[in-house]
């Protein structure tokens, strides 16, 4: 394996930071820290990214993407993270359901859904926990009934993120009661009757994630995605999207470890030995995350993800928990803030802390990642 | 535990758990619980360790370590230890008079200047817990001659408000030249020393974190039987359960060492190094017991809802609060060094120095 840059990857790699160098001032920073207001930052940003033709950068160029080599995908990833760039708001939308209908939706599908995420008109997000039905999300109990040429869908949703902004949502719901043969996918529109959100405060204090209540809510037979009871295998491919965003980087681990380098030269601990050993291993592990993630790309580029993403997941989630960890401790009593100052400056490794305790959660449990890697890639019995 | 003991533990965990439920926990984070303060301090707690002649309880001070860790087992937004234990110390050893309401107590940054018959203080009093309503403040200030304890209002100083990780508010009051009232101020007890109060601190931080591990123990455990996924409750599975079983562990390491450094008080003894010892071991079993309790919680654990997270923030803002593992480690280091090989030994051995263990006293 060849670490370095080629010299297509190079070039993009100058191409791409001088953009970058001449785009960012150009956004009304700061980025603002509620949702609502960063939406309307994320849709100045993306379009901008859109207009310079890198939104979709993974996306094939038949679908508004740019088709690129999974090179080029890290190599963009690690530019944004190194100048700082803003949240990506549609997270969901381009790194999950975006790749989910590229894969499984029909050309109408495609073209209705696929330029609104790009240019960052519809933010989508996922309506698959249930209060019953968390890590057995196989569980889960809202129901899809038939009517005239669609269905009305009742019942309960959380931990929705985002869903407050959200314009369309990937939905599980059961079209009949075989555990996994009832479950049907449908692409389900949020701005209508029959959806109620509440807000749910995390820990963090922001209220990012939702309470999402359906009852008779309207969704037609054309925004089913694959086949009637045949959601399962579509959402197992959905989980594959979203851990490997997961597992290459949505937290910025080389930003953030370089922030941590400057940390240890600040705080003067840089001669104490039992630092120096902790910053040398959060190091190794750092770069052995990069080379994970660039085996889940890798996997990407020959289909759909594999169980090996589980993998991904399971070393970045210690690793960010573990750097924000010795941060908070390098920082001592002024690196724990007050509420409400988690988004500001040093607020953020008090935020990334916390961050990294929902990462061992979302997008399936530490547990359960171990389950799959168990079952799916060692082959032990189930 | 004496007789005593267990008598004001019961007591207090009545009275907690009528008062101090997850509601009155959550409306406090940003607002001062004046009627939870008025039921605690009417039972005498926040002075229980000072003395009968000074208006407080006469109980040990290993006994008021005790009532701390039982109230931090609900998470009781309160400067319960700050006013008796710091405060409270500081004021009845220079002999000075113990105001009621809650006290708060600086070691560091201020100083005082005598001349003629004027007392004058100066510097910045950082982080003081509930210094905002703080009915006084006892400050130890370096002078010229030595140490001097003055009780002063934060009013008289610049309070600048703010909180830790918890929410509970940690305020910075700036004293620039205040001139303090002559039955205000008297020389500091010989046995009276920062290093002392660092001691005390310490182990009244360690003592809260070993309540609230009880705490969160208890909850996840109820939890995990509780919940139910695949069919079964998750405590059902092993990779479940061997989790709690360590988090059990750790409930158990940080209030054996904890219990250590109160047999050490109890014996007559400073404790010097069990108190070093316990807030190293709290402050390591605080982040894995908070890891842990929230992994088992899953997303119900990661919202404000659910009142877990009024425990696992105390746990990280405390493990910070008056000296982290780092900190408490090296000095401890140095102590076992100094002392030199054989010395080790008897260190961690010497059975008059330590306790058998004894049940904790922190339960919900
Ligand atoms: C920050 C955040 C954002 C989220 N965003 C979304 C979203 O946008 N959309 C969405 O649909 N969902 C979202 N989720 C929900 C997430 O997918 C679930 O939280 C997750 O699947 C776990 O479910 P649960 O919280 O119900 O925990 P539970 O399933 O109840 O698990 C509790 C504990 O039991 C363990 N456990 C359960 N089963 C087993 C087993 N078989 N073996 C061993 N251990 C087991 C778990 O590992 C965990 O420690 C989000 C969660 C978080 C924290």
């Amino acid at each position: 394996m060849f670490f370095g840059d080629t010299e297509e990857e190079a070039q993009f790699r100058a191409e791409v930071r001088t953009w970058l160098e001449a785009t960012l001032p150009t956004l009304p920073w700061p980025e603002p820290a509620g949702l609502e207001d960063r939406l309307v930052f994320f849709r100045q940003w993306q379009s901008l990214v859109h207009e310079a033709g890198y939104a979709g950068l993974s996306w094939p160029a038949e679908y508004g993407g740019r088709g690129a080599s999974l090179g080029l995908q890290a190599v963009f990833a690690e530019e944004l993270d190194r100048a700082g760039a803003p949240d990506r708001v549609n997270g969901i939308g381009e790194g999950f359901a975006g790749m989910t209908i590229i894969e499984h939706g029909t050309d109408a599908h495609k073209s209705r859904f696929l330029a609104p995420i790009l240019r960052g008109e519809e933010i989508w997000c996922q309506l698959f926990s249930e209060p019953g039905a968390g890590s057995d999300l196989a569980g889960l109990q809202c129901r899809a009934e038939r009517d005239g040429d669609g269905y009305r869908i009742t019942g309960q949703k959380v931990w929705t993120s985002r869903g407050q902004i959200a314009d369309w949502a990937i939905l599980l719901a059961r079209t009949s009661g075989k555990r996994h043969d009832g479950i049907t996918y449908f692409l389900f529109p949020m701005k209508q009757e029959g959806v109620t959100i509440r807000p749910l405060t995390q820990i963090t204090g922001d209220a990012e994630f939702n309470e999402v209540f359906l009852e008779n809510a309207f969704v037609p037979d054309e925004c089913i995605l694959g086949r009637v009871g045949d959601g399962w295998r579509l959402a197992k491919a959905t989980l594959g999207y979203e851990r490997v965003v997961i597992a290459t980087g949505r937290m910025n681990i080389q930003k953030w470890l370089g922030e941590l380098m400057e940390l240890v030269r600040e705080s003067g601990q840089g001669e104490d030995p039992a630092v120096r050993a902790r910053v040398a291993d959060l190091w190794g592990r750092a770069l052995v995350h990069r080379l994970n993630g660039a085996r889940a790309l890798t996997q990407l580029g020959t289909g759909a993800p594999g169980p090996e993403s589980s993998v991904g997941k399971l070393f970045m989630t210690p690793l960010a928990s573990d750097i924000a960890d010795f941060a908070l401790e390098l920082g001592g009593l002024d690196a724990r803030v007050a509420p409400g100052a988690e988004m500001q400056g040093d607020g953020r490794w008090q935020r990334m802390s916390y961050m990294a305790r929902g990462m061992a959660i979302a997008g399936g449990t530490t547990q359960i990642q171990k389950n799959i890697v168990a079952e799916r890639v060692l082959g032990l019995p189930r | 535990m004496s007789d005593h003991r267990h008598l004001l533990l019961d007591t207090v965990g009545r009275m907690l758990s009528e008062c101090c439920g997850p509601d009155v926990v959550g409306a406090a984070e940003g607002s001062w619980p004046a009627d939870l303060w008025r039921v605690v301090e009417a039972a005498g707690l926040p002075l229980a360790a000072v003395d009968e002649a000074a208006g407080g309880g006469g109980a040990t001070v290993a006994d008021a370590l005790t009532v701390a860790r039982l109230a931090a087992s609900y998470a009781a937004p309160l400067p319960l230890g700050e006013t008796g234990l710091l405060a409270g110390h500081l004021l009845t050893t220079a002999g000075l008079a113990v105001p009621s309401g809650p006290l708060a107590a600086a070691w560091t940054g201020v100083e005082v200047r005598l001349d003629g018959g004027r007392c004058v203080l100066s510097g910045r009093a950082d982080r003081l817990p509930w210094g905002r309503v703080a009915s006084r403040i006892a400050v130890l200030a370096e002078g010229a001659d030595g140490l001097h304890v003055c009780s002063v209002e934060p009013s008289a100083g610049t309070v600048e408000v703010g909180s830790n990780v918890a929410g509970e508010p940690r305020d910075s009051v700036v004293f620039h030249g205040v001139e303090i009232a002559a039955g205000d101020h008297a020389r500091a007890a010989a046995e009276v020393t920062r290093a002392a109060l660092d001691g005390r601190g310490a182990l009244l931080r360690a003592a809260q974190i070993a309540g609230a591990i009880t705490a969160a123990t208890r909850l996840t455990v109820i939890y995990a039987g509780e919940r139910q996924q695949f069919g079964r409750p998750i405590a059902k599975f092993q990779a479940v359960g061997q989790q709690l079983a360590l988090l059990a562990a750790e409930e158990a390491a940080a209030n054996a060492a904890v219990e250590l450094a109160l047999a050490a008080l109890d014996a007559g003894r400073d404790g010097v190094d069990e108190i070093a010892a316990a807030k190293v071991r709290a402050g390591e079993a605080a982040g894995s017991a908070a890891e842990i309790a929230h992994q088992v919680h899953g997303a119900i654990g990661f919202t404000r809802e659910h009142r877990l997270h009024h425990l696992t923030r105390r746990l990280w803002a405390w493990r910070d609060e008056y000296g982290s593992e780092a900190i408490w480690a090296r000095r401890l280091g140095e102590r076992a060094l100094t002392a030199g090989g054989n010395a080790t030994w008897t260190m961690i051995t010497d059975t008059s120095r330590s306790a058998a263990p004894v049940a904790s006293g922190a339960t919900t």
